[in-house]
């Protein structure tokens, strides 16, 4: 240790809430430490793992959209030479499951289809051979006699009186309702000056992570599992392979390898996992599946389609009275995480805007599409994209601004929506302010040239859910800290990193708690038999917040036990605060008392029988209300310029103004930023889903174009920085509410530009051409 | 989907080329940079028992030009390779700025000009320039060797004048005429990076303010890539007003008989079509005055 590395004067780093003196790691921009793996192609995802013996499964889908299974025969497919196990419906216990726990109901799936099938891709038959050729063989000598029914394939056909029932329990197709009430709506719309009421309806897209779904289980003499899984809730995992196989809960280990991408699509027990782990034991080989990008995208869970009507209310002046939402979800065939969805797309139809009266009516609706399913936003895209857009048109009728109507409107800290949340930290009307800044807003909303203009959106997003659907006893995420006489730390979480960078952000906060360098930090990670339970997992910008609490609950533990020695070694005052920083523990008011960090716990060590130096910490959000603990806040702006004799909409540049809190890591909310513009892009403008009858059309990636890097606009963007007393540092969410304000900003420009008003995504060139007078 | 059972040969020669084919050329597929062939193979598309790989073969990637002669681009020369060539940026700029729009630097780097016109898709992108240009593919076969014009060698989807045993070695392109002027274009409403919806090759030669030489070609707009032959034909010899580039706008909107597909439906593309015309046959015009 150079004796040039004096520790800092006070203050104390850790203690400093937003940016501390220079060593401090708050807010510095650190690169990923696993990119350099990821780019070399060295990290190991599921897919990559091979282990002895090893099989190769594979799954029959099924071809018709609904029908009655009549009959399975498997014995072609198990005589085939090489193939070593086949399972249907039959041959494995028939449990539902789904992640709502809480709520047993809801719990609609099985692993394998038993009775019936519910759309094409719907899983009814698994396969583990020798190799993939021969898996694939087998399933086509897999004989299924299907009684096909009548099926339906949109919501308003689905809630139809006498349409098929997709699930015998729900009749009418209608699978779970959501209600808000709050605020005297019919004396809102009374009091009006303005009213308008707008149908906007949304599509389905993919995911479209780069790694496909992988999973490969292996089973010990005793029977219990470890299953080696691409998944974003390990703890989920665990939990519902052990519901389905009938096991305890710790009879199945979970392990978490690289995992390229989830964005809400990782988050369930899917039958793969069930079948590789059932397969396994069956064996006594362990068996891998990967399923292919066709069946990703033709089968895969995707963003809900939603129709959502919007009524809102207002004063001549702007100021919004009231508003009534109503959303209808095109489920498919199974809820999967469609509760949730219902539940948000209610919360975010209230968001940002001071609403002082509110009516929300969701509807989860069964159809017979390949079930939908959490993605980036959750319910908040199709909720901010009917909403965004409609504050524009009421801001042009009304003839104000629509950054004034928004700055009128604008939620502010305090604010609440009565029952469900509380705004804690709110830097929206800043973000407004400077955006429209940033933009140039004021100049070129007076100097208007056809095909070209400016569109706004706005944001807010939880950093965390708080309802406990998966009905955990355990916290809601944990960790384990653990120093070492040679000056490291170990960091022990099953927050799960799925290429979004938290594993760099925990470290980051427990070196900062610490006062280590992130070379000091060892991670262990991603394997449920080694991890505290339990993390919830990555999803609804969770992770940082809340895993982030949990590590800092921990580091804190430790800490106090290092300051003792220091105390004692010094002899110190009882009235010295203690410090971590530049790897020694010190006296805040006597810098020059202090000890190396490793020395510390060498001190702690060898007084308690060499007893380890570790403690744990656990983050569950309580009494702060239904959703979560804090909210982001957003405003972005799309510069588009329209091809007039193309149709085509090219956008130019995005402008972002966000407040995320604090901003940990600048470089890691950056990227969060660039993929959320990219996704975001694709939703609206070339990304769908197409359909015909359940049939997905364009499954490959020829057909179902993603923007690449060549279509990205240039992208400027600043933070507010606001301070968040519920999260690390002051930080809250920066992952999923960015990828809101795209759409409704870009259709917004692109109605500035031409006339045309986006009522239904994607907008496209022909939709554009056609307004314009086009006949094509 | 995963790729079938065949056979493989690399052969080192155009003899073993031959000798592998054998009377097995109707089984057979030859492999270039396998960027067409591999995928399609996997879905169905193609069915073969035999694959032949090319790019064993010495001298088949070979790019050569003579100012006297023109160019000829062997069978296994990369798209990235014939890209990148001096003699192509330089003398036929257009072929370059296509090869540009063509899928991605990967693939660039390991497909072939000749794969992707003996793959005889209606997208292929190199083929309406090459034919604006007014090339020519030379035809091996176990005994002789003959040359088509590359306008009527693609003769379907997937479908060529080939017979199943022969084989292109090269594309020929004339010598360079500097007073032809060229230009292609190419559309996707999707994505920078994309099959194209419709593209257009043009060429024309200004003789005293008169259009002459004028060649239209279209892409992704019939079953193979086309040659507008009346647009052009309305444009020949007349003075290059934008009436008349208007009028061989509508009228190459009038020829092409496009499909809907996921980029775009039939009539978005006849529109894209007099759209692109218009800017190719505008861009000709004011590019050189
Ligand atoms: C991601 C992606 C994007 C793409 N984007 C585009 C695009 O934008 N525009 C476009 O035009 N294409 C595109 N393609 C298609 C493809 O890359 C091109 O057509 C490419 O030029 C094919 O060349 P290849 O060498 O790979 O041909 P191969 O796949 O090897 O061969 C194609 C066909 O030609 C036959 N063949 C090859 N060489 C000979 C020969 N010497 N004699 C006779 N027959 C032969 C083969 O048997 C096969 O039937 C794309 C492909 C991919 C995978």
């Amino acid at each position: 240790m150079s004796e040039a590395r004096t520790p800092p004067a006070a203050p104390d780093p850790a203690a400093r809430p937003v940016s501390g003196p220079p060593e401090s790691l708050i807010g510095q921009r650190l690169p990923r430490p696993d990119a350099r793996a990821k780019v070399t192609g060295a990290a190991i995802y599921t897919d990559d793992i091979q282990l002895p013996g090893m099989l190769y499964g594979a799954m029959l889908r099924s071809p018709v959209a609904h029908a009655l299974i009549k009959r399975i025969d498997a014995s072609k497919a198990r005589a085939l030479p090489g193939v070593k196990c086949v399972i249907t419906g039959q041959d494995v216990p028939a449990i539902r499951y789904g992640n709502w726990r809480l709520v047993p109901e809801l719990q609609d799936e099985t692993v394998l289809a038993t009775d019936k099938v519910r759309f094409i891709g719907d899983e009814v038959a698994a396969v583990a051979a020798v190799d993939k050729d021969t898996a694939e063989a087998a399933l086509a000598l897999i004989e299924v006699e299907y009684q096909e029914l009548p099926a339906v394939f949109g919501v308003d056909e689905a809630l139809a009186d006498g349409a098929p029932a997709v699930h015998d329990e729900h009749p009418d197709n209608l699978s779970l309702r959501r209600d808000i009430d709050y605020g005297d709506l019919e004396q809102a719309f009374a009091a009006a000056d303005y009213v308008r009421e707008d149908t906007f309806t949304t599509h389905a897209v993919s995911h479209a992570y780069m790694e496909p779904c992988s999973a490969l289980a292996r089973a010990d003499s005793d029977g219990r599992i470890t299953l080696w899984t691409s998944t974003q809730t390990p703890y989920y995992v665990q939990c519902l392979l052990a519901r389905t196989m009938e096991l305890r809960e710790n009879d199945v280990r979970v392990i978490k390898p690289a995992v390229g991408g989830g964005f809400g699509g990782k988050m369930e027990l899917r039958p793969w996992d069930f079948c590789a782990a059932w397969m396994a034991r069956e064996t006594g080989r362990p068996v891998k599946f990967t399923l292919s990008r066709e069946e990703e995208l033709a089968t895969g869970r995707r963003r809900h389609p939603v129709k959502i009507t919007s009524k809102i209310a207002f004063r001549q002046d702007g100021t919004i009275l009231g508003k009534e939402v109503t959303a209808k979800l095109d489920g498919g065939g199974y809820n999967g995480m469609g509760p949730t969805a219902t539940f948000l797309i209610g919360n975010f139809g209230a968001m940002l805007y001071k609403v002082p009266a509110y009516r929300y009516r969701g509807i989860y609706v069964y159809t017979n599409n390949p079930p939908a399913g959490a993605m980036r936003g959750f319910g908040a895209p199709q909720a901010l994209f009917a909403g965004e857009m409609q504050m524009n048109k009421a801001a042009e009728e009304l003839g104000i601004d629509p950054i004034e109507l928004r700055l009128k409107n604008a939620m502010e800290p305090g604010d609440a929506i009565p029952g469900v949340a509380t705004i804690g930290s709110c830097g929206f009307r800043e973000c407004l302010e400077k955006v429209r800044e940033l933009s140039g807003w004021d100049a070129r909303m007076a100097a208007k040239l056809p095909g070209e203009g400016l569109g706004i959106a706005c944001y807010s997003f939880i950093s965390g859910g708080v309802f406990n659907w998966f009905n955990t006893r355990y916290p809601f995420s944990s960790a384990e800290v653990k120093v070492f006489d040679d000056g490291t730390a170990q960091l022990t979480t099953l927050a799960a990193d799925i290429g979004q960078g938290s594993d760099l952000i925990l470290c980051q906060i427990l070196a900062e708690e610490l006062g280590l360098k992130i070379e000091d930090i060892r991670l262990v990670t991603g394997d449920t038999a080694a991890c505290p339970q339990s993390d919830l997992g990555t999803w609804g910008s969770r992770v940082t917040l809340m895993a982030g609490n949990a590590v800092r609950d921990a580091a804190r533990q430790v800490k106090e036990r290092l300051a003792e020695m220091v105390s004692l070694k010094f002899d110190l005052n009882v009235i010295h605060e203690i410090a971590c920083g530049g790897g020694h523990v010190y006296s805040k008011s006597k810098p020059s008392r202090r000890i190396p960090l490793g020395e510390a716990v060498a001190m702690a060590q060898r007084a308690n029988r060499g007893r380890p130096l570790k403690a744990s910490g656990y983050y569950t959000p309580r009494d702060v209300g239904l959703v979560s603990p804090a909210f982001s806040f957003g405003a972005q702006v799309a510069d588009v310029r329209v091809d007039l004799e193309t149709g085509l909409p090219e956008v130019q540049r995005m402008f972002t103004v966000h407040d995320c809190g604090t901003e940990l890591n600048p470089m890691a909310v950056e990227g969060q930023l660039e993929g959320s513009i990219q996704m975001s892009l694709g939703y609206a403008l070339s990304e769908e889903l197409l359909m015909d009858r359940g049939r997905t059309l364009n499954a490959t990636l020829l057909d179902y174009k993603l923007p690449v890097a060549e279509d990205m606009p240039p992208s400027v963007s600043e933070t507010v920085e606001t301070y968040e007393p519920e999260g690390p540092f002051g930080a809250k969410e920066a992952g999923e509410g960015l990828a809101c304000p795209t759409a409704p900003a870009i259709a917004h420009a692109v109605h500035q530009a031409t006339g045309y008003f986006c009522r239904e995504l994607p907008i496209t060139p022909v939709k554009i051409l056609r307004h314009l007078g086009r006949e094509i | 989907m995963r790729l079938p059972a065949f056979d493989y040969h690399a052969p080192a020669t155009l003899d073993e080329v031959f000798a592998a084919i054998g009377d097995r050329g109707r089984d057979t597929q030859l492999l270039a940079g396998g960027t067409d062939l591999l995928p399609s193979l996997r879905s169905g598309k193609r069915r073969c028992r035999q694959v032949v790989a090319l790019k064993g073969v010495a001298g088949l990637d070979a790019i050569r030009f003579d100012p006297e002669t023109g160019l000829e681009i062997g069978a296994c020369a990369l798209l990235a390779e014939v890209q990148d060539n001096p003699a192509v940026r330089e003398h036929y700029p257009v072929l370059a700025s296509a090869i540009r729009t063509l899928a991605t630097v990967q693939v660039r780097h390991k497909a072939t000009v000749v794969g992707n016109l003996c793959n005889a898709s209606p997208c292929a992108d190199t083929a309406p320039p090459l034919m604006a240009l007014g090339a020519r593919v030379r035809i091996v076969g176990p005994d002789d060797q003959h040359e088509l014009p590359l306008d009527g060698f693609i003769t379907g989807p997937r479908r060529t004048a080939r017979e199943p045993e022969e084989l292109i070695s090269s594309v020929l392109v004339p010598p360079p005429d500097p007073a032809l002027r060229t230009v292609f274009l190419k559309f996707s409403p999707r994505s920078k990076v994309d099959i194209s919806a419709v593209s257009v090759a043009a060429a024309l030669r200004l003789e005293d303010g008169l259009a002459r030489a004028v060649g239209i070609f279209l892409g992704t707009v019939a079953p193979t890539p086309m040659r507008a032959a009346s647009a052009a034909a309305a444009l020949e010899g007349l003075e290059p007003t934008s009436e008349v580039i208007d009028l061989a706008a509508r009228t190459a909107r009038g020829e092409c008989q496009p499909v809907t597909d996921f980029r775009a439906s039939k009539e978005y593309k006849q529109h894209l079509v007099e759209v692109l015309t218009r800017r190719a046959l505008r861009a000709l015009v004011e590019g050189g005055a």
